[in-house]
């Protein structure tokens, strides 16, 4: 099974639905499927479970790299680096991520497919021999 | 409608136990606000807290026992001692409280080999209400209030509506908390809820302030006897509960309703109640938890009451001091009331170092604001969307 | 006075989907609060409830915990079966969602009935105590009917919900204002009394 299956399904009782045909992977989790922030917490806790990828929130921004997230942001707002580096860190970004943006801007974008980037970066970096 | 007032109290909390301690520390803008002490915080990812304080000493206790009890019953005894409750025939006396979930012995019930018992270690607080009915001879009736974070203010409100009602009677009400061990404040942590606040400890909850970044759990409880106006002795009356309101969301679980409209409403409820219009409010003693969304709801609700004066009309929070002791939090917090009443003067909240653009609300900084204040609206807010606003006037003939 | 009276079998699914328009806050839901929104569907269907009509819940004496506690338990034992702080935090406060501190409240049972059914007016969580909720009740701010509910979890984990419409007269002789009881046993009194007109 996919990573983005997998999480589908992780992700329904989130929004309490029956079938992942709800959670497109193309969706914004904020914006199509009506995530808040608490629904996020949960999201975090859901992907520890299930794919054993301890990430915080915030960490969200920087796919867990270590990279304190706040400073992407200048007086809440993405700064240019803060931008260009997040384009990087989500491969489906196509630039998507513009300097000026707010958090809650990002938290808005965030796609299931993003989410599923994320924890594929973070497995195979836990797989990565030491 | 028959007047009713307030005419002694008790309370224990973490910036001083006793009236006389609570008030020096209200005045001295002492922050109970630490790392937690009373039980062993390792490895805990953060681990601050406003612990009950008594003569600067944190108050210590065995984990078996329930905080919360032996604050109100500490409350109680001071209520008692001071006032003159002693008036009223027992069977006149009733006893309403608002408290917070049950304190559960988790180190107990995991230290429990076989056939762990939860109810063994599970201590309610209505079983709370039955002892101490008891034990100051209430018998007109007991029962508590479990509305989260209203709890204690919707006590109170009811007192007040089942006194003008009733003749002759005398209420005991307020409110006790302490969420302050294992499970309890973990379970807030794990929402994400706590300050996430990096700096000196005692700066850790900050109202309103644009850097506030979570909650802080305070524990502690207070007292009062409410009276009608008629029975009470003229120089015990510490100020009128003038007017309740209580509302609901129905928004979200989770979060308050943004536009601050259900918790505009139910201060518009206790305005009305207690006779008066907006215009009459002098001051508001806010919710103020110290989390992003609860000052913008807070500041919206305040805009959809005073639409001419929200920018002008001071405010206070007390949650920077002391925490928030949520299922007892209007209780305490309705003490620095009574001193705004009582010395004409708004308090300075703590840690709003910097005001938030976003929150453009008079909040007193500093040094206190000598005014005169015949009415202040006091406003709390709970998980799940209940709202409560009540109205206390300077007492006059 | 209708009164809707329900009961619900130790571990049998409470089946609250059914009842829900806002299907995404059965995450937020104890078996008591599943049954009290389902409980009071089934009289809001019936009945003319406006939106500010007063609400005010009693909460019994909860006697059975099914929230997680012995999966948090279990994962902060050691090897030789004693506490650790350490696996406490590390694994015990993670064996269940972070929501439980939400189903842990004793308000759930009236939010959640409030926000599925628009109720915005004045309310009130009252703790085991029958006398406690009619006291509520008798000093409420209008003269209307009032929506009152109740919910029990026993100690077996049978859990027991019931709501009614009432207006202050028909509760304020209610023997229950003398007693010590609970909520469900009132409830359960007037549910017979119904049923035998």
């Amino acid at each position: 099974m996919t990573i983005e299956a997998q999480l589908r399904n992780s992700l329904l009782p989130v929004f309490g639905f029956h079938s992942t045909e709800q959670i497109p992977e193309d969706a914004s989790l904020v914006n199509d499927l009506g995530a808040d922030s608490l629904d996020f917490v949960e999201i975090v806790y859901l992907i520890e479970r299930d794919f054993g990828v301890v990430l915080k929130t915030n960490e969200l921004m920087v796919a867990g790299a270590s990279v304190d997230p706040d400073t992407l942001f200048v007086e809440g707002r993405l700064s240019e680096e803060g931008a260009s580096m997040l384009n990087q860190q989500f491969p489906d970004s196509n630039g998507r991520f513009k300097a000026g943006m707010t958090k809650v801007g990002f938290f808005q974008s965030i796609s299931v497919r993003d989410l599923a980037n994320i924890i594929r970066q973070r497995t195979s970096e836990m797989r990565k021999p030491c | 409608m028959k007047k009713v007032v307030i005419t002694g109290a008790g309370v224990v909390s973490p910036i001083g136990s006793g009236l006389e301690e609570f008030f020096q520390g209200l005045h001295n803008s002492s922050r109970g606000v630490d790392r937690i002490t009373n039980f062993d915080t390792e490895f805990f990812p953060t681990a601050l807290g406003a612990e009950v304080r008594q003569s600067r000493m944190v108050f210590r206790s065995d984990p078996a026992v329930d905080r919360k009890e032996v604050f109100i019953r500490k409350s109680m005894d001071e209520l008692f001692r001071t006032s003159r409750v002693d008036r009223y025939d027992p069977a006149d006396r009733l006893l309403h409280l608002g408290a917070g979930i049950d304190y559960f012995d988790f180190l107990g019930y995991v230290r429990q080999k076989s056939r762990r018992d939860w109810n063994s270690c599970n201590l309610r607080a209505h079983r709370v209400a039955d002892m101490l009915a008891g034990e100051f001879d209430v018998r007109g009736g007991h029962f508590v209030n479990v509305s989260a974070c209203v709890a204690s203010t919707q006590a109170m409100g009811l007192s007040l509506r089942l006194l003008r009602n009733t003749p002759g009677k005398a209420v005991i009400t307020g409110g006790l908390d302490s969420m302050l061990s294992h499970l309890h404040y973990m379970g807030f942590y794990s929402l994400g809820a706590l300050s996430k606040w990096r700096g000196e400890p005692s700066s850790a909850c900050r109202p309103f302030d644009r850097n506030r970044c979570g909650l802080v759990i305070g524990e502690g409880a207070a007292a009062y006897l409410f009276e009608r106006e008629e029975n009470a002795e003229r120089e015990t009356i510490f100020c009128e509960v003038a007017g309740y309101g209580s509302t609901m969301d129905a928004y979200m679980v989770t979060d308050p309703e943004p536009s601050g409209g259900s918790l505009a409403q139910a201060a518009l409820d206790a305005i009305q109640d207690a006779g008066i219009t907006p215009d009459d409010i002098d001051t508001v003693d806010m919710h103020g938890t110290g989390t992003v969304k609860n000052a913008t709801a807070e500041a919206k609700a305040m805009e959809f009451l005073f639409p001419k004066r929200f920018r002008d009309i001071p405010v206070f929070a007390l949650k920077g001091q002391i925490g928030h002791l949520i299922g007892a939090c209007g209780a305490v917090e309705a003490l620095g009331v009574i001193d705004m009443l009582k010395h004409q003067r708004v308090l300075p909240s703590v840690n709003c170092d910097q005001p938030d653009p976003g929150v453009p609300l008079r909040i007193v900084r500093e040094e206190p604001l000598s005014m005169k204040i015949n009415h202040v609206l006091k406003i709390n807010a709970a998980f799940g969307g209940q709202n409560t606003a009540m109205v206390f006037s300077k007492y006059e003939q | 006075m209708k009164v809707v009276f329900e009961s619900h079998d130790t571990g049998a699914p409470i089946p609250v989907q059914e009842y829900l328009k806002n299907k995404k806050l059965a995450k937020y839901f104890n078996r008591e609060a599943a049954a009290a929104v389902i409980c009071a569907t089934k009289l809001i269907r019936e009945s003319s409830v406006g939106a500010e009509t007063p609400f005010y819940y009693e909460t019994g004496r909860m006697e059975f915990e099914d929230l997680g506690l012995d999966r948090i338990t279990d994962a902060s034992l050691d090897e030789q079966g004693n506490f650790s702080q350490r696996l406490f935090i590390e694994k015990g406060t993670k064996a269940v969602m972070p929501l439980t501190q939400f189903k842990a409240l004793y308000n759930m049972p009236l939010s959640l009935v409030s926000i599925e059914h628009g109720l915005i007016g004045d309310n009130a969580v009252i703790y085991a105590s029958a006398r406690g909720l009619l006291i509520q009740a008798l000093h409420a701010p209008v003269e209307k009917k009032i929506l009152l509910g109740c919910g029990k979890v026993h100690r077996d984990g049978r859990v027991e919900s019931a709501f009614t419409l009432a207006n202050k007269e028909e509760i304020v002789n209610s023997p229950f204002l003398g007693s010590d009881g609970e909520g469900i046993e009132m409830f359960r009194s007037w549910y017979i009394g119904e049923a035998r007109k």
